[in-house]
């Protein structure tokens, strides 16, 4: 645990012990949890965690409580727990780990500021990505969010939001945040620092309940790179834009991030198309497509490392309780089971998932 | 595998051609606690109580909402009159506010005289309930366009 994270705890304690009657405590505290667990199986080479063989050690939990010490601050800790198959970045997972915690200040209505290990505020799904009972699909497209390296979900530092009404019924929601985080490399082990990372998010709603519009901007400091001399630090920068419309019988979200490096850049965009055909039943298209660009001394590499096509089907039991079946086609440098070269031909994989969702 | 996937989705879409489930007329009364000076709301502040983004009366009470079980009758219509919005889409509002530490939805207490007993003695609070039921702990106010 990094100092940040130990300061966090450490407020979170002091603040945890004040005066306040057991009866109290049962009212300020609330609890909320979240399980995905999945089977699932690919046609042909293991691609996150999934290979030919199937795979039931697949699920993301988390509980969450949250203390609300006051009206105007709050203190919350997620702990979780994820298995990813057999995926490489299984191994640098502990079993239990603490997702975030933060204690969030109400400062005024309108603006509110959080200190701790914090959701990074990005793009629709980051803050939630793992609970599975908010969309489709058993995770969001994984190009833009990530999956295992070069992501990280959380900053150890602080967020100031605001939500600002406009003119009319439009409103903004916006985030600025700073701090640090860290992220697993291709080699699986070696995790390079982020540091100093400035960003921002704002989001448009629209008088048109759950449509909005989004962007973000972030730049940070990195080090600890693989292929780099010791010592260097890269100065990254990664902008995202985003569209939503969320409504009873349909949805549509469609997002783009791409990020500038030392020596190139990475884009990624998807599409996601659903329709509820039935009070229970629902069905979801999503395109997802990634391409890298790297310019390092005379090598030059401009080129597509995935993409993917994936149709799922999802079956509300309860409100809160979601079956969801889904086939993917995937084509790209995703592959785990095969020495993978930046030079390589596209590997074609198709893979399912079958995932029962849940939370409370 | 292409092939299972499309048996698979043809078993799974046979029965969508059930008919729909048609929404229920709005039919609710909004209660508040005795010392909330409002006789109306609009239908725009309601919403904004029930998504949290308004938090304060305008005497500076801080506004204490209170919601009915997810599968009440008397939810979906107030949803349906609120927000024209089914649960379905509320419950995953409030879940990805959950999941991203941004907030938790309103109390949810299970009947009508849950609701009535806890509006009565939480200064500020406000809720729903079945429509044509005349609570005296209670002030019932109207809601407008």
């Amino acid at each position: 645990m990094s100092r940040m994270s130990a300061a966090c705890m450490s407020v979170i304690a002091v603040l945890s012990m004040a005066r306040v009657s057991r009866g109290e405590e049962l009212t300020r505290l609330s609890v909320h949890g979240y399980l995905s667990q999945a089977y699932a199986r690919s046609d042909g080479h293991q691609i996150l965690g999934i290979g030919e063989d199937g795979t039931s050690d697949y699920r993301d939990l988390a509980l969450q409580f949250r203390y609300q010490q006051s009206p105007r601050n709050v203190l919350i800790v997620q702990f979780s727990h994820e298995r990813l198959g057999d995926s490489p970045v299984a191994k640098l997972k502990d079993d239990v780990e603490i997702d975030w915690a933060f204690y969030q200040r109400e400062l005024t209505e309108k603006f509110s500021l959080k200190v701790g290990r914090i959701p990074i505020p990005l793009g629709i799904y980051n803050e939630s990505r793992d609970a599975g009972t908010t969309f489709p699909f058993y995770r969001p497209a994984t190009g833009v969010y990530g999956e295992g390296q070069y992501s990280n979900e959380t900053v150890e530092g602080a967020v100031l939001s605001a939500s600002i009404p406009a003119f009319g019924s439009w409103s903004f929601d916006a985030d600025l945040y700073y701090g640090e985080w860290d992220f697993v490399q291709e080699d699986f082990e070696t995790r390079a620092d982020v540091d100093d990372a400035v960003g921002g998010q704002l989001w448009i709603n629209t008088p048109i309940v759950g449509l909005r519009f989004g962007a973000g901007h972030y730049r940070a400091d990195v080090s600890n790179l693989l292929f780099r001399p010791p010592g260097t630090v890269a100065v990254y920068s990664g902008t995202h834009a985003s569209i939503e419309a969320d409504f009873d019988r349909w949805s549509v979200a469609a997002e783009a991030l791409e990020v500038d490096g030392d020596i190139g850049a990475y884009r990624s965009a998807y599409v996601q198309a659903g329709a509820q055909v039935h009070p229970r039943w629902s069905i979801h298209a999503r395109v997802e497509q990634s391409r890298l660009y790297l310019a390092a001394g005379r090598v030059v590499v401009n080129r597509q490392i995935d993409r993917d096509y994936a149709l799922a089907v999802n079956y509300a039991v309860a409100p809160a309780v979601v079956v969801k079946v889904e086939g993917h086609s995937n084509s790209g440098l995703l592959v785990e089971d095969v020495p993978v070269t930046i030079t390589d031909p596209p590997y074609r994989t198709r893979y399912a998932i079958l995932s029962l969702a849940a939370s409370f | 595998m292409r092939t299972t996937m499309a048996g698979a989705l043809l078993v799974l879409l046979a029965p969508l051609a059930a008919a729909r489930d048609v929404p229920a007329p709005a039919r609710f009364q909004l209660i508040v606690h005795p010392g909330v000076k409002v006789t109306s709301i609009s239908r725009a502040r309601l919403a904004e109580i029930y998504l949290k983004t308004r938090t304060r009366w305008d005497d500076g009470t801080r506004i204490l909402p209170v919601d009915q079980p997810i599968r009440a009758v008397v939810r979906a219509r107030f949803l349906k009159a609120v927000y024209d919005k089914e649960p379905a889409f509320m419950l995953r509002y409030w879940h990805r506010k959950i999941f991203s530490g941004r907030g938790v939805p309103p109390v949810e207490l299970q009947s009508d005289d849950d609701v009535i007993d806890f509006v009565a003695d939480h200064p500020g609070a406000i809720g729903y309930i079945t429509a044509g039921l005349r609570p005296a702990s209670v002030r019932i106010v109207e809601m407008t366009r």
